[in-house]
């Protein structure tokens, strides 16, 4: 099975767009990234509010920088992650403690280059979620991370077990157009 | 809290090997990584939605307010101290490079010092953090780039775990160069960049 990604805009086209003030793209890019930011600064700094800081302080660094980003130089979701990255450490650099990497998996032996790297692929999966439409990245939502049966999710949406099953297929099909370079 | 099922139990469909095999790579990844926040705080949202109300200028006009700033601080602080401290480092500009694809998740904010009027020496402070150690004897720069060449080198640098501190003096005018980058220190190998930013507009 074969699934279209959307044509929407490039998020390197969204950015060149903020470069030049535009507040659509912004509020587009935020739409598109304020979540996968959000994860990443809540699992390293461990609490709500100090990331809620810290996201807030990355599209405000989104807003400002934006001219430095070229496309030819790297994607814009890595441009991204590096500006959250950074106002992540600043804020942690704030209360002069280190930044708490929490491990993506349950393994102790996890280093720090393992825990970069885990960061950097949840940022990426995070952001390709949020290009899904809504009803497919719902259920890939509750199926993975909230422990419902599919039944249950077919209750909690109240649509067919049907719909749940292939709405699944096609978000997985989808989400592995947008995610062809990426390796577990 | 229960695991999600098997993958074929997800799509209940006999699928052929390689579309399995394809779902089954991104099944992987949604496994291998913690959830997303379930959404957004509506505060984040209208922080974030005020920040375009902030303005922005001209990019000349930031850097000359932001230039005539640095004077002022600079001015405030021999008021203040009523010498100067040649060991102290002001910062007169940032500059934040970008990843390549060839280093992703790696960052490095370059704290260029004001010119010593009168060896016209400039001191750089790179933090730089996502790049992995180097094996013994190896080493990476930071280099200033003209028309896609290696043109001049500011330093080499090798780094730790998480953010590496690096200081570094130079004579050049930057205004020469097109882009600073950082990569591997071999130049005779043309080594690929893994961050760039362009020198800015003066």
């Amino acid at each position: 099975m074969s699934v279209a990604v959307a044509t929407a805009e490039s998020d390197s086209r969204l950015i060149e767009r903020v470069a030049g003030g535009d507040r659509d793209a912004f509020t587009e890019l935020y739409r598109r990234f304020a979540r996968p930011v959000l994860a990443m600064a809540m699992r390293q700094l461990g609490d709500n509010g100090r990331a809620e800081e810290a996201a807030q302080e990355t599209f405000a660094a989104v807003w400002r920088s934006a001219r430095s980003y070229r496309s030819d130089r790297g994607s814009a979701s890595a441009w991204l992650y590096a500006v959250a990255r950074h106002a992540i450490i600043d804020r942690a650099r704030q209360r002069r403690e280190p930044v708490v990497e929490v491990p993506e998996q349950a393994s102790d032996e996890a280093g720090p280059e393992e825990r970069a790297e885990g960061a950097w692929l949840a940022f990426r999966v995070h952001s390709a979620l949020e290009k899904l439409p809504e009803r497919e990245r719902a259920v890939l939502e509750l199926a993975y991370w909230s422990g419902l049966s599919q039944a249950e999710i077919a209750s909690y949406l109240d649509v067919p077990l049907g719909t749940v099953k292939t709405r699944t297929r096609t978000g997985l099909a989808r989400l592995s157009g947008l995610l062809e370079e990426v390796r577990p | 809290m229960r695991e999600p099922p098997d993958l074929r139990e997800l799509v209940d469909e006999d699928l052929p090997p390689e579309e399995l095999e394809r779902l089954s790579r991104v099944d992987g990844l949604l496994r291998s990584i913690p959830a997303p926040p379930h959404d957004v705080p509506a505060t984040l949202t209208q922080a974030v939605a005020e920040v375009p109300l902030a303005g922005r200028g001209p990019r000349r006009r930031r850097v000359a307010v932001a230039l005539a700033f640095a004077a002022l601080l600079i001015a405030a602080s021999f008021f203040a101290l009523g010498h100067w401290n040649g060991s102290r480092f002001v910062t007169d500009y940032t500059v934040e490079l970008a990843p390549t694809a060839s280093a992703p998740g790696s960052a490095a904010f370059i704290q260029v010092g004001e010119r010593d009027g009168d060896s016209l020496n400039v001191a750089l402070l790179m933090d730089v953090s996502g790049l992995p150690r180097l094996d013994p004897g190896e080493n990476y720069a930071l280099w200033l780039e003209k028309d896609g060449e290696w043109a001049a080198t500011c330093g080499y640098f090798a780094v730790g775990e998480g953010t590496t501190t690096v200081h570094m003096t130079v004579s050049y005018d930057f205004r020469d160069f097109d882009a600073w980058v950082v990569s591997t220190g071999d130049r005779q190998e043309e080594p690929p960049p893994l961050l760039q930013a362009e020198i800015p507009d003066f």
